[in-house]
């Protein structure tokens, strides 16, 4: 018997240094860039800290138990098998602690649901499988589909720093501003999903859902598809540039002027 | 044991009705 | 079933017919237990080898075995046939082997029925695995069949909707059995509140199944007439709507999953109290919070669809709902340390899979927590994360049951003691495995991989790759679980009657192996 605590033992070293000793892993929620991400963020932590107490508490008496009332330590079994008061307690205590984290985890919700009072709204659209953008305020339509060449999926040439995440046509949002998003689906449920910034929408045919994000910084956020949409649902990733607001301007110019120009409709897939 | 021989007949019966119930329920609620 | 005085002077005037018409044409309890005992044993392996297949493509990023059709095919057979024809069936086994024994009933209440409900299954699984051989190759819509994604599939997605509307009956007719055998057959004496704990899991489930698998066959009923007979119940165009079907379904689903765990429960409440020698702490509280369980289970359904833009109340609503059903599954982790507690305990291989069960089943339920609050599942609907969570409810909660239960009464259903050592290491290779493929998905899923892809993003693959050396070394262990119970039905050590020191109950007063016919005089329970 003690053999085998001791082998388990060694296995459960062994096991979390050589994963310490290999490359950098990611433990937790990506950084958040929106107040939304960030709330999410913290509330998680919350979670997780409640968890990990009950969890010590309760595992801890039953590994000491496991130890000290042991046949083979001699220890004699005791007759107790109910007592009212003793259940009344480990119902009420969990009970409280969950009010607890309603509370915060409720005024989340409600933050996350209110799409009044956008800055901008765009159309987001999910195909099998793509996604199509449709800039309701300034007029700008396209379609964004996965940029990884075949060649690097199959393993013949090398597999770039984004690879599956990296798109023809990123959707481009100033920094700052309330974007509301009206998301629908042309065929099948896809669901739009950015993790940075604490939005996933499922995509439903023939109905429109709304939601909304604020980017907090400038850079470049990805997400992918989130509901099984197909053979290629993980090949219909997400990409949002979020720039200074005359960088927005600019752009939103360039693709208007590219549209004038274009003969046929926007890009095709 | 006969006793318990027609009551098992009726439990069962009832359970079966319930069964086939929910599923035209869930039916004609799709429909609605 | 017949009276008691009939079957004496009847038993040894007919011929019990033998071979293969025995096993096709059997009314005996024990023998169809085993029947869907062997049957998800056989299960196990076939979609444990889809899910070896999904692990090695997912060793690294990039395609390597499959196309994305295929990858998606064996994702969603594995989850039907793991729950549809493995750990559903083997906890009708367990029924069937246990429910009369504990009852001190001679058999169910309808063998005949009984008999029908196991042999069906094998039919719904052949037309399961033929679907990969039809054109379009199996059913790869997920094991949610969401539409419409479901009605663009090929002639499997219908020879699938007919397997579930099987499997379902089976269900079904197996719950009216057990419920119709549990309130009207006990041995005179034993009231419902001295039944065994394992008998209530099952009542509560057997009512469970019979309110939720006709709602599941109304679900797929609709997918059928919308893919072949024109209606439109999930098509917008026509008026319908996609989302209904996700409410109709997880209707089902959610109690479903308590189907899966209930009986776990069950079992796991037995083997503690016999291996810590001490009564299980709490019986009546233990009664009430299976049945809260069971009761709000019905209510907390849309926690799977979050991210479908629900308005506020409803979020809010299930959020709440489910945050509550921990309570009740707190205090049955309590008692069941409570248990242990100041008992005189002895670690044989099943309460080795039941100390592993409450421990690792409680993680599981604790990133269920984490799923309930609505906002963070928002971030974490339709990732690893998600897959992680019910894999271990799943895996170290309701398949380490079975195995703990396999090894507690493969004894007295054979006669024989199974090789401890061996059984041991089963264990060991089993637990450690299990967390080995399992825990990183959970860290998968809070850096942003989605769920039910074949490929990924560069910053996944060290969690993968750990999970898929972890899936190979709980696969091939289950070989040795299969050496055990194939050694142990042949021969070994001579089992006594009460074949554990501190196990109580009326299936530890027959003999072992438990003789054909048991209890055909009911015992009196004081």
């Amino acid at each position: 018997m003690k053999s085998m605590w001791q082998r388990a033992g060694m296995a459960g070293v062994a096991l979390t240094t050589s994963q310490m000793a290999l490359a950098e892993y990611a433990y937790n929620l990506q950084t958040p860039a929106s107040k939304v991400a960030q709330d999410v963020f913290q509330l998680h932590n919350l979670i997780m800290m409640v968890c990990l107490g009950i969890f010590v508490v309760v595992f801890g008496a039953m590994f000491y138990s496991l130890y000290a009332h042991r046949k083979s330590k001699g220890h004699k079994a005791a007759h107790f098998h109910e007592n009212t008061m003793v259940e009344v307690v480990w119902t009420v205590i969990p009970f409280v602690i969950l009010m607890g984290m309603a509370y915060p985890a409720a005024k989340v919700v409600i933050d996350m649901k209110d799409t009044t009072n956008p800055d901008m709204t765009v159309k987001i659209t999910g195909y099998q499988w793509k996604w199509g953008y449709d800039y309701l305020n300034d007029g700008v339509s396209f379609y964004s589909n996965l940029s990884t060449p075949q060649e690097q999926i199959v393993g013949t040439a090398a597999k770039d720093e984004h690879y599956l995440l990296e798109v023809d046509e990123p959707m481009v949002v100033p920094v700052g501003k309330r974007v509301r998003l009206l998301i629908t689906a042309n065929d099948v449920i896809h669901s739009w999903w950015v993790p940075a910034f604490g939005v996933k929408q499922d995509a439903i045919p023939g109905f429109i859902r709304d939601s909304w994000f604020k980017a907090d910084k400038v850079g470049t956020y990805r997400g992918q598809c989130a509901e099984l949409c197909g053979k290629e649902h993980g090949f219909m990733p997400i990409v949002v540039k979020v720039v200074s607001e005359e960088d927005y301007k600019a752009w939103v110019a360039k693709k208007k002027d590219a549209a004038q120009t274009a003969v046929a409709a926007p890009a095709a897939q | 044991m006969a006793g318990n021989r027609n009551s098992k007949y009726r439990t069962a019966a009832i359970l079966a009705v319930i069964a086939l119930g929910l599923f035209l329920y869930t039916l004609y609620a799709g429909l609605k | 079933m017949s009276d008691a005085a009939h079957a004496h002077d009847d038993h040894g005037h007919h011929a019990h017919p033998t071979g293969i018409m025995r096993w096709l044409s059997t009314t005996n309890h024990k023998d169809i237990g085993t029947l869907y005992l062997f049957f998800a044993l056989i299960m196990l392996f076939v979609a444990g080898t889809m899910a070896l297949l999904i692990r090695a493509e997912l060793f690294q990023p990039g395609l390597q075995l499959m196309h994305p059709d295929f990858f998606n095919q064996l994702t969603t057979m594995h989850g039907l046939i793991m729950i549809f024809g493995v750990i559903m069936p083997a906890f009708s086994g367990f029924a069937n082997w246990q429910v009369p024994l504990m009852l001190g009933a001679p058999d169910m209440a309808f063998p005949r029925m009984n008999n029908w409900a196991f042999w069906v299954l094998p039919v719904a699984a052949f037309f399961l695995m033929a679907s990969f051989w039809l054109p379009g190759g199996a059913v790869a819509g997920g094991w949610t069949m969401y539409p419409p994604l479901f009605i663009q599939g090929g002639i499997s997605y219908d020879l699938t909707i007919l397997a579930v509307h099987i499997m379902g009956l089976s269900s079904i007719m197996g719950s009216i059995n057990i419920v119709t055998t549990i309130l009207n057959m006990r041995a005179p004496g034993l009231t419902l509140m001295k039944m065994p704990l394992f008998c209530w899991t099952w009542l509560i489930t057997a009512y469970l199944l019979i309110a939720t698998m006709p709602v599941l066959a109304g679900a797929v009923t609709m997918l059928l007439t919308d893919r072949n007979f024109g209606t439109h119940f999930f098509n917008a165009a026509g008026g319908g709507d996609p989302v209904m079907f996700q409410h109709i379904f997880w209707f089902f689903a959610h109690p479903e999953v308590y189907i899966l765990i209930l009986p776990a429960f069950g079992i796991v409440s037995q083997v503690i109290p016999t291996f810590a020698r001490k009564p299980l702490f709490g019986y009546a509280s233990m009664v009430y919070a299976t049945a809260s369980i069971a009761i709000l289970s019905f209510v907390v359904w849309a926690h799977h669809m979050f991210t479908t833009g629900m308005p506020v109340a409803g979020q809010l609503f299930f959020m709440f709902s489910t945050m509550l059903i921990a309570v009740p599954t707190g205090v049955k982790v309590f008692n069941w340390v409570a248990t242990m507690w100041k008992g005189s305990m002895t670690f044989e291989t099943p309460m080795l899979f039941a100390i592993a069960f409450v421990c690792l089943f409680t993680i599981g339920g604790f990133s269920g927590l984490v799923l309930a609050i609505a906002p963070v599942d928002i971030q974490l609907q339709d990732t690893y994360y998600v897959v992680a969570h019910f894999h271990y409810v799943l895996v170290s909660g309701a398949l380490f049951s079975i195995f703990a239960g396999i090894y507690y009464w493969l004894p007295k259903w054979t006669g024989h003691m199974y090789n401890e050592t061996l059984g041991k290491w089963h264990f060991w290779l089993s637990a450690i495995g299990m967390n080995i493929v399992f825990f990183p998905m959970h860290f998968l899923g809070l850096a942003g991989m989605p769920r039910r892809i074949p490929d990924y993003a560069l910053q996944f693959t060290e969690f993968n790759q750990i999970a898929t050396v972890g899936a190979f070394i709980f696969g091939f262990s289950q070989l040795i679980f299969l050496v055990i119970v194939l050694k142990t039905i042949k021969g070994g050590a001579k089992a006594p009657a009460r074949v554990w020191e501190g196990a109580e109950g009326l299936e530890w007063t027959v003999p072992s192996p438990a003789p054909y016919h048991t209890f055909e005089i009911a015992p009196v329970v004081k």
